[in-house]
């Protein structure tokens, strides 16, 4: 009795805590993948909508730079040239800003353009010392559209994708902004 | 039994300890994943109210300006190029500072009064984002067509009328469409929008088209819906969008006591003697500010003699010339060279001559009972609006750099005309094939003390003979009354216009002509001042 107490367990036991122990390390296991797949998901959705949500908060102040103008004959010239008002959505948007410093009296003009080219986002800045003066402004994105609602309001989508760590599919952030041009409040 | 199930409670311990330390782990990969985001949400949420409290102070300072600009002061106390306002939202705060911008040195003759207006988003003290604004204070001259009419409002023949530019009344216009107007070949009545501060009753769109002695044949159908086609015939391109009710107020002026102070160019007293004064301000030797004319002038006619402006100035049997060299040197009465950018002013034999030039601004505290000539340079001729003094025009008034008939393709020789009334002299001899040019904005008309408004721009007999004015620039009026008489449908006597608009009189407008309480946004930038989260 002495010798058969210290024997432990019975080979019976013996299979059944094996067995439960491996069912618990697989529920463990798998908890943990789970759990890092759902970190890393977390972070490249994060890295996606970091992309878009940077790109938004850099074209949209200077888009406010925007304002519209009027020639020698009086005419209104609009604050954005292209695209035209209406759909299709364009990759590109060229618009009218003040050359700085700013004579309020005369104030002269000059075309700035922001487009997608790459994966990153240029501002064409066109200064009047360095015409070919290009910055970059973020980059990382797959699309980028402005769409013309009317002479003072715009819609900005950016989107971007970066792959899955393991699989073959991708984390996509798709924003989208309304930039109403300020100048018209000022009117 | 009982060692045995220790053994297993240990084994239980185990396996509670590694599910423990399981969930931890997830949670800490989670409390890794939510700051990033919690800080981002939170940056953006901090600098989009930084913007919108900055933007706030913008057009808080900008509607202050305009309700000072529509008292009749200037946008920020005069004596001061700054100013600061400051207020609140929400729990930001931000302080707006207003600063006058000087005339620029390389462009004297732009006058218009500037600023720029920089608005600051606090919160704690701690400066966020910034909005800086250029401003410029549009002019009374970029309208074709000022008006504030009558009470019953501004009655235009859809067919008679065509006016080429910006229009603006303070009541509202009547238009009589005649039948067959829609299909015809006739031009659009107005081309750039017609904005107006009232709007005529029971009319979707604020124009009265059921006036009195006409047809009612409005561009609407039954149910008040726009017919475009329609509307582009009557108001241009734009359509149904070119025309405007209920937009604010534009007062008139109802003195030009400022243009005098600028025509005698210093804060002293003005002259009160009978004659021609240059503004010489301070100096003795030197213009700084325009003309200073005490009493009436019988006759006033703008020349060019070599290139350099000439004004011959009679009152009573005194004749006075002023001489500025615009252009190059010119020879004094005694045979001296005046040198270039003087004034000589000559009074008979006797003559004086000043450095500089004057600032085109000539100011009359009587009447200009005569006003004709050929204009050089940037000019505006005033009289006293607020003592009811007029300016007549004679004869042509016409500019240099353009030949007459023809439309202005430049801004040198701008000039504007302000006084109580402008009259326009009738002469038979001034028909469709010959009229009488006018190169000018003209403006006649103030408000009284009592809010309501006098004075306007017309034929100075409306019984006599009919006389056919060609104007290149822009017509303000107090109050329009009738031009002439009909009969049978024809008019007969007084003055008949043609009206083209000069829009280079809107983006460079005469010296000192009067402003109106608006002001364009040439520029606006916004500024990060520091990152709203600390990274």
């Amino acid at each position: 009795m002495r010798r058969s107490s210290r024997a432990g367990l019975t080979l019976g036991e013996t299979l059944v805590a094996s067995a439960v122990m491996a069912l618990l390390g697989t529920i463990l296991a798998r908890t943990y993948t789970l759990a890092y797949r759902s970190y890393q998901m977390n972070v490249g959705k994060l890295e996606v909508q970091q992309r878009t949500r940077t790109a938004l908060q850099r074209i949209t102040p200077i888009l406010y730079a925007a304002i519209p103008t009027s020639n020698s004959a009086g005419q209104l010239q609009p604050a954005i040239l292209e695209p035209a008002v209406g759909p299709p959505p364009k990759s590109e948007i060229r618009f009218r800003v003040p050359v700085e410093p700013v004579d309020p009296r005369a104030p002269a003009y000059r075309i700035q353009r922001i487009w997608l080219e790459h994966g990153a986002v240029r501002l064409d800045r066109n200064t009047p010392s360095d015409p070919q003066d290009d910055r970059v402004l973020c980059q990382g994105l797959d699309a980028l559209e402005f769409l013309v609602l009317s002479d003072s309001t715009i819609q900005v989508t950016a989107r971007a994708r970066v792959p899955h760590y393991r699989s073959g599919e991708f984390h996509e952030s798709r924003l989208q902004t309304m930039v109403q041009l300020p100048f018209k409040a000022m009117r | 039994m009982s060692r045995s199930r220790q053994e297993r409670q240990g084994v239980a311990l185990l396996m509670a300890i590694m599910f423990l330390a399981a969930l931890f782990s997830l949670s800490l990969l989670l409390l890794a994943v939510l700051p990033l985001e919690m800080r981002a949400t939170g940056r953006q949420k901090m600098e989009t109210e930084a913007f919108y409290a900055a933007e706030a102070g913008v057009l808080q300072a900008l509607a202050w300006m305009e309700t000072r600009a529509a008292k009749g002061h200037p946008a920020i106390p005069s004596g001061s190029d700054k100013y600061e306002l400051t207020g609140s939202v929400a729990n930001w705060n931000w302080k707006a500072e207003i600063g006058a911008v000087p005339v620029n040195p390389s462009n004297p003759d732009d006058t218009r009064p500037a600023y720029t207006v920089r608005s600051t988003a606090f919160l704690g003290g701690t400066r966020y984002r910034s909005v800086s604004v250029a401003l410029c204070q549009e002019s009374m001259s970029r309208f074709a067509w000022f008006e504030e009419s009558g009470s019953e409002g501004l009655w235009i023949g859809a067919e008679s009328f065509r006016i080429d530019g910006p229009f603006h009344t303070n009541k509202y216009i009547q238009v009589n469409v005649p039948s067959g107007f829609y299909g015809s070949n006739h031009p659009s009545t107005f081309t750039q929008g017609v904005t107006m501060a009232g709007a005529a009753p029971n009319s979707p769109d604020g124009v009265n088209y059921n006036c009195p002695f006409g047809t009612n044949n409005p561009p609407f159908d039954s149910k008040g819906r726009p017919i475009e086609e329609r509307y582009r015939k009557i108001f241009g391109e734009g359509g149904s969008s070119n025309v405007l009710p209920r937009v604010k107020k534009i007062q008139l002026p109802s003195h030009a006591k400022d243009l005098a102070a600028e025509a005698w160019g210093s804060g002293l007293p003005p002259p009160t003697q009978i004659g021609v004064h240059p503004g010489l301000g301070s100096s003795s030797n030197r213009v700084e500010g325009g003309l200073y004319i005490v009493g009436d002038v019988k006759k006033m006619t703008l020349a060019v003699t070599g290139g350099n402006r000439r004004l011959t100035i009679t009152q009573g049997s005194n004749t006075v010339e002023v001489l500025e060299t615009v252009s190059g040197t010119a020879v004094a009465p005694d045979g001296s060279v005046i040198p270039k950018d003087s004034t000589m002013v000559r009074t008979g034999d006797e003559f004086a001559v000043y450095s500089g030039l004057t600032n085109g601004l000539v100011y009359c505290t009587g009447n200009i009972n005569s006003l004709s000539g050929v204009n050089r340079g940037k000019r505006t001729i005033a009289v006293d609006v607020a003592q009811g003094k007029d300016i007549t025009i004679t004869a042509d008034l016409t500019r240099a750099d353009t030949s007459p008939g023809q439309a202005p393709t430049g801004s040198r020789d701008n000039l504007g005309l302000v006084g109580h009334n402008i009259w326009i002299q009738n002469s038979s001899s001034h028909t469709e094939a010959n009229p009488l040019d006018i190169y000018a904005a003209l403006m006649g008309g103030r408000r009284n003390a009592d809010g309501t408004v006098s004075g306007y721009v017309g034929p100075t007999d409306v019984y006599g003979p009919l006389t056919r004015v060609r104007l290149f620039g822009g017509l303000m009026m107090g109050d329009k009354q009738t031009w002439g008489k009909y009969s049978g449908g024809r008019q007969y006597s007084g003055m008949t216009l043609e009206s083209r608009y000069d829009s280079h009189l809107a983006n460079s407008p005469p010296p000192y002509f009067p402003s109106i309480a608006k002001f364009r946004v040439v520029s606006y930038r916004e500024e990060h001042e520091q990152s709203a989260v600390d990274w």
